[in-house]
């Protein structure tokens, strides 16, 4: 950020609005200050200056303009002014507490002096091969020509339309009424969808509300559970505002060491569940089981609000239908499922038993007094963008358990991303849709109906299907890493360096022995890491899925090149197989090309070690390649589909009429293939990567049969003989031992350790232990049909053939529109002040201040029983209709001390104390709107 | 209000290199101007370092480098009472650090988030303040004072020092506005 040493100030008579923030979901209030930059500025004392400040000001005054916080703008007088972007000391959220990015609202908004300048001001058109302006009015005439003349021509599904969901309901409005009203296309999706579905809808199907709880809940909690969600560097002021204050316990689910994870773990009295990524179902899984051995379920709650099996048997909408289950039928299953005994899910999940039972305790212990704890859920993508319905479903699952809904300091929410603020004009017209499951219509997946040709026009607002979001500050991120800028497939640690005095005399002639050994070493050197940043914590991980792999297989494509594959000169001719089935137009070896890139960590290391103990015997026992398939530019889905579909690699299976890709789904499963997904700047359709990773896998695991028949060889004798005894025949030797032992144990997960982790697909495929009984038929039922795309979440669920889905999350529904707890669910959203409030009647008054005392509640309460109490002002941010009919907020707050902070590791450590500032705010004056949003 | 003398280092350097040619040539001044109103900054190269100039600043000696323990800060008030800043050896080279090692540094200790005291924070295995008692903000003294976790949005204020032959460290301007202050020569900002 600039070096200013100096800030104008806002002179009285500055513009003022009052604002919320731009970027994210917690809704901070800003005030904005515009004056002229030919000035007067203000001085600095009370009176001369529009924040009423008397500078120099103290620690939280809420008043200092920070140089982030200040720009300088034209307007379309030609003039330019200062603007101070500055947190709202008023505003109920953030009380001018703000984070890195709220605090650089001003740096974002266009300014010809700054690098915003060169943002368009004009439309644009493509003439003559080069982008020319033109006016508005020519702009919107073409549209309008061209929409009308294409929904003529060829009906209302010639449109699609990708939106945002953010930003000013002034757009998301009219934007769903044109195209779902008046147009009628089918072919919609929200930005970051592949069709017009939900991010949780399995929260909506069990009748919960995905936004289920208030600001001030998080203060009233007694714990705090972060699944999936780093609450303190992406909600930043809800988790310093709304809940470091009460220093409830938390609970954070999540792979990384997280800053969250270790407030948890040092700051206050929580657990830090460290899981394998992908393996949250089990988690959940197993903390509802261990609930339900100890009688730590809500009964109460659970008898008034779960569906009986009437409810169920009267169910309409087909999801709550099909999956709907009663308590007794969810806790038969859960009982019946061995993946979710302590010790299976801590082999499974990586988290150690002790700390599931302290989770547990955490979450559902009830009170000393018989009341049940007091649980807030918290999830965000670590989630959501998992095995997305298992998953939520699981997690709302463990709401219903613990009653954590729609009552003071417990509930299930999101905990959000960017800022929200969708408000339908129309509803999506599912009637149109001609995308179906099973049967039932579910929204079409727009890019599918782009590709055979449906769509005529594409009319992308707000959103950016192509370079997606992995733009910062103009340049693709990709494989380098944020903070550090470093290239996260280099520096890969030398393992031959880090392990060989470990080995050091410890070698045998026997080459398997060897190998094992090796292979344990190179665990136990990871497992004494203590990676100090979030790039060094993944490649560990990664490292960790790989060292014991015999085919690492690393996907790439190149900025412009043929498709090509690079690995060590040992695995040649053999890899050959692969780059000849992928159609490579190059292989390219090198022993060590420098840099330390992913695929050459193992080799080198094996390589190193025979060098350094020549007489024994070290094989090349990880077969490593980096697939570099294409450009960035070659996204045609012609070549993604003849990739997979290449031809000496299906006709085989295409003979016995089961779908390609399902069969290879269900052999990657059974087998022990992980697939790990890593992001370079996104321009691929994901289908297309993904249907070739997984015919990759397939294609290794088809020589699995052949290699049965010809029994085992020994590592690395392969290299250098045979083609048929090459690389991928060494890969179904190890799939097929692994495979009998699982066979003969009679269950699918009875094999090695890691056969039991979910795969990298993310897709937890340890619960499925009838699959291998299953003749062929069943099989593919139990497996119907594989999300290649997301599609909301509509498919992504694997059934039994009951039509159950595997891991089987019965989703407890609670009764439709009855009770008070459905009631008071509404109550119970959260306080969003760019308006979501607008239009909901009844309790939700009350809500838009976000913190209340016991007292207040009960006055919030009351009136919501319809006994209004007094009128009083309003919190800054309600909506103005509100006004008048709300609790009164206390005009002083004085702020508990805070927890210490939590530290890693401190050499010199100078004990912090927790500082305890009295603060003094007041809530009571302000005459903001909440639909003032828009910058100057 | 005065006219106040500050620059933005990114933008300097820029300057710098289209103007290195004067810079190399005669060891002259630069002055620069950026935006919509001067913002001045006096520079020169001395050898191989850029040598900045902030006219308007105080020139006082805080310590001597002879002196200093690494790990060991020292806490003085600059450019006036009030401001208060810690000077430390790193013991790893920093970015505007001086001394031999270039491992001197010395930084405002009012947190750039909300204010808080950071006095007590200072963890010397990685070279960081912080986590900040209020907010936890950390922020790496040999990056410039870079927020590298939490809540601040500017760096840290960096105090410009320059060492003497005797081993006086002198403090002689400040990168980045202190918080709570409109401007940091806060009382010629009060009188204009
Ligand atoms: S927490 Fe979110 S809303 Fe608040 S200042 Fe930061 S980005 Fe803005
Ligand atoms: S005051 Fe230091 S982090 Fe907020």
């Amino acid at each position: 950020m600039a070096t200013r040493d100096f800030i104008p100030l806002p002179p009285a008579d500055a513009e003022v609005k009052t604002m919320s923030c731009q970027y994210c979901i917690v809704g901070c209030g800003y005030k904005s200050y515009v004056w002229p930059a030919s000035g007067p500025n203000g001085t600095p004392d009370a009176a001369g200056n529009a924040l009423g400040a008397d500078y120099p000001v103290g620690p939280l005054a809420g008043q200092w303009i920070a140089p982030s916080m200040y720009n300088v703008i034209r307007r379309a007088d030609g003039n330019d002014y200062n603007v101070a972007l500055v947190p709202d000391r008023e505003c109920v959220v953030n009380k001018g507490n703000h984070s890195p990015r709220g605090g650089s609202n001003a740096q974002g908004i266009w300014s010809p002096y700054g690098p915003t300048y060169d943002r368009l001001q004009f439309p644009l058109i493509k003439l003559a091969g080069a982008q020319q302006p033109i006016s508005w009015d020519a702009a919107i005439e073409i549209m309008a020509e061209t929409i009308g003349y294409a929904k003529e021509q060829y009906g209302g599904p010639a449109m699609a339309i990708r939106f945002y969901a953010y930003q000013y309901y002034e757009n998301t409005y009219p934007i769903t009424k044109f195209y779902f009203g008046d147009i009628g296309t089918p072919n919609g999706a929200i930005h970051n969808r592949a069709s017009m579905g939900g991010e949780t809808t399995a929260l909506s199907d069990i009748g919960l509300e995905t936004w289920g709880t208030a600001y001030e809940d998080g203060l009233e909690a007694q714990t705090v559970v972060a699944w999936g969600a780093n609450l303190y560097e992406c909600q930043d002021v809800y988790f310093a505002e709304h809940i470091v204050p009460a220093a409830a316990p938390m609970v954070v689910v999540d792979p990384r060491k997280t800053f969250t994870a270790a407030y948890a773990e040092t700051a206050v009295a929580g657990v830090h569940l460290q899981l394998v990524p992908g393996t949250d179902v089990v988690l959940a899984g197993a903390i509802a089981r261990h609930i339900l051995d100890r009688g730590w379920e809500d009964r109460a709650f659970i008898d008034a609000n779960t569906a009986s099996a009437d409810d169920i048997a009267q169910e309409e909408a087909w999801r709550r239908k099909k999956w709907a289950a009663t308590f007794d039928d969810y806790r038969a299953y859960v009982e019946r499922m061995d993946a979710y005994t302590l010790e299976n899910a801590a082999r499974i999940t990586g988290v150690p038993a002790e700390k599931i039972e302290r989770a547990t305790e955490l979450i559902a212990m009830p009170n000393d007094d018989g009341t049940p704890r007091k649980t807030l859920l918290t999830f965000e993508k670590g989630a959501t963008w998992s095995i997305n319905y298992e998953t939520i479903g699981s997690l709302g699952n463990l709401a219903l358990l613990t009653g954590s809904t729609g009552q003071p300091g417990r509930g299930i929410t999101r905990a959000g991303g960017h800022q929200e603020g969708y408000a339908g004009g129309a509803d999506y017209p599912l009637d149109l849709a001609t995308d179906t499951f099973e049967g039932n219509k579910i929204p079409n997946y727009i890019d599918q109906h782009m590709a055979d040709g449906e769509v005529k026009i594409y009319h992308v607002i707000g959103a950016n299907p192509l370079g997606m979001t992995n733009l910062s500050l103009r340049h693709h991120i990709g494989r380098y890493d944020l903070n550090t800028g470093l290239n996260y497939n280099r520096r890969w640690p030398d393992l031959f360096a880090a392990i060989r005095s470990q080995l050091a005399g410890r070698l045998s002639d026997d080459e398997r022995f060897n190998v094992n050994l090796i292979r344990k070493t190179v665990a136990e050197w990871i497992d004494a890491q203590s990676p100090r940043t979030a790039a060094e914590q993944w490649r560990l991980l990664v490292l960790k899925e790989a060292h014991d792999a015999e085919f690492v297989l690393d996907l790439h494509c190149d900025d412009d090149a043929l498709l090509h594959i690079f690995t060590s000169p040992e695995l040649m001719p053999e890899l050959q197989d692969l780059a000849d089935w992928m159609g490579a137009a190059a292989t390219l070896t090198a022993a060590d090309s420098g840099g330390g890139s992913f695929d050459e960590v193992l080799p080198q290391l094996y390589r190193k070690l025979a060098l350094a103990n020549p007489g024994k015997p070290v094989p090349m026992a990880s077969a490593a390649a980096t697939l570099e398939y294409r450009g960035e530019a070659d996204t045609f889905d012609h070549l993604g589909a003849d990739d997979a579909r290449r031809p000496d690699g299906d006709r085989r299976d295409a003979d016995d009429g089961e779908p390609a890709l399902e069969r290879l789904e269900r052999q990657r499963r059974r087998h022990r293939l992980r697939a790990l997904r890593g992001r370079e700047p996104d321009r691929q359709p994901r289908r297309h990567l993904g249907d070739r990773l997984r015919l990759l896998l397939r294609q290794l695991v088809r020589g699995l049969r052949r290699r049965g028949r010809r029994g085992r060889q020994p590592l690395g004798q392969g290299v250098g003989h045979r083609r048929d005894r090459g690389l991928l025949d060494v890969a179904a030797a190890s799939a097929a031992s692994a495979a009998s032992a699982a066979s003969a144990a009679g269950r699918r997960h009875a094999g090695s350790d890691g056969a039991d982790r979910a795969d990298g697909d993310r897709r937890t495929d340890v619960a499925h232990p009838a699959l291998d009984g299953l003749d062929r038929q069943r099989r593919r039922r139990a497996l119907p049909r594989l999300p290649l795309v997301d599609r909301g979440a509509d498919d992504h669920v694997h059934r039994d053939d009951a039509g159950r889905p595997l891991v089987r999350h019965v989703v407890l529904g609670l009764r439709p529109g009855r009770g008070r707890g459905r009631e008071r669910l509404r109550a119970h959203r959260p306080v969003r002040p760019h308006g979501l409030l607008l239009g909901l009647e009844g309790e939700v008054r009350a809500l838009a201040g976000a913190r209340t005392s016991p007292q207040r509640r009960r006055l919030r309460v009351e009136a919501a029983a319809g006994r209004d109490q007094e009128p009083a002002q309003p919190p800054p941010h309600a909506p103005a209709r509100q006004r008048g009919r709300l609790a009164q907020p206390p005009h002083m707050v004085r702020r508990r001390p805070l927890p210490s902070p939590p530290v890693r590791k401190r050499a010199s450590a100078p004990s912090s104390r927790p500082l305890s500032l009295p603060r003094t705010i007041s809530t009571s004056s302000s005459s903001s709107s909440t639909l003032s949003r828009r910058m100057p | 209000m005065a006219e106040l003398q500050t620059v933005d280092r990114r933008s300097f350097l820029k300057i710098s290199g289209l103007a290195t040619g004067v810079v190399l040539s005669g060891g002259a001044v630069v002055a620069a101007v950026i935006g919509p109103r001067p913002l001045g900054v006096a520079a020169a190269r001395q050898g191989e370092k850029v040598q900045f100039a902030f006219p308007e600043y105080p020139d006082v000696i805080i310590a001597n480098l002879n002196d200093l323990v690494a790990g060991e800060p020292v806490f003085f008030a600059y450019p006036q009472a009030g401001q208060k800043n810690m000077l430390v050896k790193l013991g790893k080279s920093a970015e505007e650090g001086i001394g031999p090692e270039s491992d001197v540094v010395a930084f405002s200790t009012a947190c750039s988030h909300m204010g808080a005291p950071l006095d007590n924070v200072y963890n010397h295995e990685y070279g960081i303040l912080g986590p900040c008692p209020l907010h936890y903000s950390t922020f790496d003294l040999s990056k410039s004072g870079m927020n590298v976790m939490g809540k601040a949005s500017d760096h840290l204020p960096q105090v410009a020092l320059q060492v003497d032959d005797s081993g006086d460290i002198r403090a002689v301007g400040m990168f980045g506005l202190v918080y709570g202050y409109p401007a940091n020569l806060f009382a010629r900002a009060k009188e204009g």
